[in-house]
């Protein structure tokens, strides 16, 4: 059949040349890649320990929400086993990368679940389509979840979604205040213009579910999430007599608005909602964001708060000790993460046990009226998602700063 | 049976789908079997990739955008209509086969860089469309509830049930690509890769072969995708970005491009090493691009090229004296066959007419109104000065340029402009002027592309292994090894052509053009470049051709070679045929003589 007898011999390399041997290059990748693949995560198990897992995104484009967020958790854990643990035990962190992927994240969460084994996840890859495709391999392990990302699909309909919970608003609350807030303003006419990424139409849907019974008529404009000219949809508004407009996007597309808004001389309240409370935003867009409204939690304007506030002490405390640690400031989705291991923390230390079930049900029992930095948590055997309309605020960009307008 | 270098045997092949099949029993936990679930998946798609890229020598940075395609489509039938992913399927390769056939009409006449750049477009379109019909796709934020695997009433849940239909699907990929690049097709397309020119000139439709290999690449893609859209359940468009495209191409080259089985080991490893470096937390990225360019830097060839055999060390360079003793069997002049036949003897006029043919090249008027005949059995000679248009009429003739004025008649049938592949197909064959060989290919095969004109495709035969095309494999080689024997070339059928001296290599040119048993067979100066002694044997070779019946079309410089042959000559001069008749006649004719040795000969003579 075949006559080589020299089948074994090792590529002639010409000298001087940088080649590899075959067995150089066999032993070599043949042992690095069995020992990083069994071995298990870097902590040493101990008996009576929490193991926790964590999946952020820290590279690729979702990083820059990622990073803060993981540094949150490890903050977090450092203190806490600073103290003894939790309840005592100590936590034992298993951090991995999603990088931005969604398949990557499934290859982190099924080595949490089946090699690590861990009693919960924390961290979902911090974006919705990620965490959205971890919740099949979750469900089907029966570990708890703590996402950090916004989708209300993730939680929702909560019995196909029995062991994930999230730390994050819902767009429903959102939209509730942002209507009340109208309905304050005597606003009765308003435009919505989204992008059509998920963030935006799920928005947008919200809207038409919730205007008509609060007496608001809406009219609906869309713009690609990379789109760089809305004057087309602004020409189209201005012709309606809308009040207020209403932009709902995470992209810089959000800037344009801005801008082409001011070129076009619009006199319209202009409002942006939770994804665009970033300082970075309202610098690109300059003179054009000065009197913008933006739908936020309480976050950004912690300082402002009355004192009276149920978490102005927990958003302030979070702050300041993050700054302690890593000598820069935190934002809000860092604050997500926070809320999101404590809550866990706290399911653990009230149900006295690290066990996955009981880690679950303690979250639905014992997270009552949660103090975090996001808002006011409650959770129940019906409602994976903590937060109510309360925690939502209208603030305003005015002056190079973020200012409380509606509590 | 003769073999390149990196060719696997079928045992090793079995050996390696054995080893495969204990792998999930092997391993400690579920999580690792989902690490090799999803390196079946990325198998298959890199396997397909390769043989685009290796070996039909084209990239495509779409490859995520038909892995999307194969995902969203038999997804989309699952969530919306509840069709088993048995189904759909089959429906999303039809659907991503079909959109490849249409995209590769235009795309795949561009080139390197530019077809890259064209299939980057159709990656982005798909992965635009995947998110921006948001009411089918559930847009940026995925589509989920997705069915799972099912065999009957069992659904599959644990990775290892996946396991066992991922990589039956991986191995069957295999075992096609396999099939495919070690029968005809394979070596037509190692073939076109190198000379799309001559491959096309010995009646390979060449734009057909490669998009018959960019849609079987995309049905792989879509195969894989939809694989893993039914075994995650959820599918969202970032996974289907250009990055990923990247990431494939890097696991065929990685693997090692033009080797089927390299793209198994490129997939394997750029799946299992980043989780092996999970580990190492911060560190894992920096690790995982250091591991890279260690592999791209000391292994240029892939990590395949490192275990593949290197097969002989090329031949040392064989003294380019031709065989001194003519071959004893005479050529390849085997009966025409049948279709040649019926056309052969319905028509009495000569069998190559060309007709008042004018070619311009903007304002450079390469032919002049050019008219002859060939007829048959004869040797025709077409001589003139450099710059006379002897190539150009050539390419005329051969269908590689398309005459301003004029027409080329082939027993009486136009033949004008006719694609060069589909003339090679009525017969006519063709060297060329600077050689156009497979380097690559080893003898026997370069002259078996000759036979290529007379039964193409067999694409599905040859790719589920049919014992049609083996047979016809088998009486192509008979015949390449009769054209290698006329040549007398037969002891190199097995070295690889580019190692043969220069004047073994013309005989090799010969020798394919030979294979295709043509009825006209032109000959684009034949004897350039050669020595003495080979000018003597080339001569020789000449005429046994023709006296095994085929009728001839020389162009050449060399006085004694035409003088010594031909039965007739036509002289060019600035594009324009000055004289026509059998060689004693034209060397006396004083308007050759002045265009060969001035006006002051011709006053002489």
């Amino acid at each position: 059949m075949n006559n080589h007898p020299d089948r074994r011999a090792v590529t002639a390399a010409p000298q001087g040349d940088p080649m590899l041997t075959r067995r150089q290059f066999t032993t070599t990748i043949g042992a690095g890649l069995a020992a990083g693949l069994l071995t298990p995560g870097l902590g040493r198990a101990q008996a009576g320990t929490i193991k926790m897992g964590s999946i952020f995104s820290y590279t690729g484009p979702a990083a820059f929400l990622g990073d803060r967020m993981k540094r949150s958790v490890e903050l977090f854990v450092e203190e806490a086993n600073k103290k003894g643990g939790i309840g005592g035990r100590r936590i034992e962190l298993t951090l991995y990368d999603a990088g931005s992927e969604s398949t990557k994240a499934v290859l982190a969460a099924k080595r949490l679940i089946e090699q690590d084994k861990v009693d919960v996840i924390v961290g979902d890859g911090n974006r919705s389509d990620i965490g959205l495709a971890l919740v099949p391999s979750v469900q089907r392990a029966e570990v708890p979840l703590m996402s950090v990302s916004g989708a209300t699909a993730l939680v929702e309909p909560v019995k196909d979604r029995a062991w994930v919970f999230k730390s994050t608003v819902n767009d429903t609350e959102v939209i509730a205040r942002l209507l009340d807030f109208f309905r304050k303003r005597g606003i009765k006419d308003v435009a919505m213009l989204n992008d059509t990424g998920a963030f935006g139409v799920s928005a947008r849907d919200q809207l038409r579910a919730q205007a008509p019974a609060a007496g608001i008529n809406a009219v609906y404009e869309e713009f690609g999430p990379g789109d760089n000219d809305l004057t087309t949809q602004l020409t189209r508004i201005r012709g309606t007599n809308a009040q207020a407009i209403i932009c709902w996007t995470v992209t810089p597309a959000g800037v344009v608005f801005l801008k082409n808004a001011q070129q076009l001389g619009l006199k319209q309240m202009l409002v942006h909602g939770f994804g665009f409370v970033a300082d970075r935003y309202m610098q690109l867009a300059g003179d054009a964001a000065e009197g913008l409204y933006l739908t936020s939690l309480k976050f950004p304007v912690a300082d402002q708060l009355p004192d009276s506030d149920p978490i102005k002490a927990t958003i302030l405390d979070y702050k300041a000790r993050y700054r302690a640690k890593y000598n820069e400031d935190t934002d809000v989705y860092g604050g997500q993460a926070w809320d999101g291991i404590g809550m866990v923390a706290q399911a653990i230390t009230r149900t006295g046990s690290g066990e996955r079930g009981k880690i679950r049900s303690g979250l639905e029992e014992f997270i009552k009226e949660y103090k975090g930095v996001g808002g006011v948590f409650t959770f129940s055997p019906q409602k994976h998602w903590g937060l109510a309309k309360s925690d939502v605020v209208i603030i305003e960009w005015r002056q190079g700063k973020f200012r409380l307008v509606d509590l | 049976m003769e073999r390149l270098p990196g060719r696997v045997s079928g045992r090793a092949l079995v050996a390696f789908l054995a080893a495969v099949a204990v792998v999930p029993w092997l391993l400690p936990n579920q999580y690792l079997v989902h690490v090799v679930v999803l390196a079946g998946i990325y198998v298959i798609l890199a396997v397909g990739l390769n043989l685009v890229m290796g070996y039909a020598g084209q990239v495509s940075l779409g490859h995520a955008g038909f892995y999307g395609l194969g995902a969203y489509v038999s997804a989309v039938l699952s969530v919306r209509y509840g069709l088993t992913p048995w189904l759909g399927m089959p429906i999303a390769a039809l659907a991503t086969g079909a959109l490849a056939y249409v995209v590769g009409i235009p795309t795949l006449r561009l080139k390197s860089y530019y077809l890259g750049m064209a299939t980057l477009g159709i990656g982005a379109v798909l992965h635009l469309a995947f998110v921006q019909l948001h009411r089918i796709t559930g847009g940026s934020s995925g589509l989920s509830g997705i069915l799972p695997w099912d065999l009957g009433p069992l659904r599959f849940t644990t990775a290892t049930e996946h396991y066992v239909l991922v990589w039956a699907f991986a191995g069957l990929a295999l075992w096609v690509a396999r099939n495919l690049v070690n029968a005809r097709v394979g070596r037509v397309l190692r073939a076109l890769r190198e000379s799309e020119a001559a491959a096309e000139a010995m009646g390979v439709d060449t734009a057909a072969e490669k998009r018959r290999v960019f849609v079987l690449s995309a049905v792989y893609a879509s195969v894989a995708g939809s694989l893993y859209a039914h075994y995650i359940t959820v599918i969202s468009p970032e996974i289907y970005s250009f990055l990923f495209s990247v990431v494939l191409v890097l696991m065929v080259a990685i693997g090692g491009i033009g080797l089927y089985w390299g793209a198994v080991v490129g997939a394997v490893l750029l799946t299992v090493l980043p989780e092996a470096l999970r580990r190492f937390g911060d560190w894992e990225v920096p690790l995982y691009g250091l591991a890279l360019i260690v592999v791209i830097l000391f292994l240029p060839r892939g990590i395949a090229g490192l275990f593949a055999r290197e097969g002989r060390a090329l031949a040392p360079a064989r003294s380019s004296t031709l065989p001194s003793s003519p071959p004893p069997s005479l050529p390849a002049s085997a009966p025409p066959s049948a279709g040649q036949v019926s056309v052969a003897r319905a028509h009495t006029g000569p069998l190559l007419e060309i007709r008042r043919v004018t070619k311009q090249f903007g304002g450079v008027r390469a032919v002049h109104d050019c008219s002859f005949g060939v007829a048959d059995g004869e040797i025709k000679a077409v001589i003139g000065p450099n710059g006379a248009g002897k190539t150009t009429l050539f390419n005329v003739i051969t269908g590689f340029y398309a005459p301003t004025a004029g027409e080329v008649r082939l027993r009486g049938v136009p033949v004008t402009a006719l694609a060069a592949h589909r003339l090679a197909r009525l017969g006519l064959s063709r060297t060329f002027q600077n050689l156009q060989l497979f380097p690559g290919l080893t003898v026997i095969e370069n002259v078996m592309i000759g036979c290529e004109r007379d039964a193409p495709g067999g694409f599905l035969g040859a790719a589920f292994a049919l014992p049609g095309p083996r047979r016809r494999t088998r009486i192509e080689r008979a015949r390449a090894e009769r054209a290698l024997a006329t040549v007398g070339l037969e002891h190199a059928a097995r070295l690889p052509a580019g190692s043969l001296a220069f004047g073994q290599q013309k005989l090799v040119e010969v020798a394919r053009a030979l294979a295709a048993e043509p009825t006209l067979l032109l000959l684009d100066e034949p004897a350039a470049g050669l020595n003495t002694s080979e000018k003597v044997e080339m001569m020789r070779l000449i005429a046994r051709v023709r006296d095994g019946g085929i009728t001839l079309l020389i162009i050449e410089h060399d006085m004694r070679l035409v003088m010594g042959v031909s039965d007739r000559v036509v002289v060019l001069d600035h594009g324009e045929k000055i004289a026509e008749g059998p060689p004693s006649e034209v060397q006396r004719d004083p308007a050759v003589i002045r265009v060969y040795l001035g006006e002051d000969a011709a006053a002489i003579a």
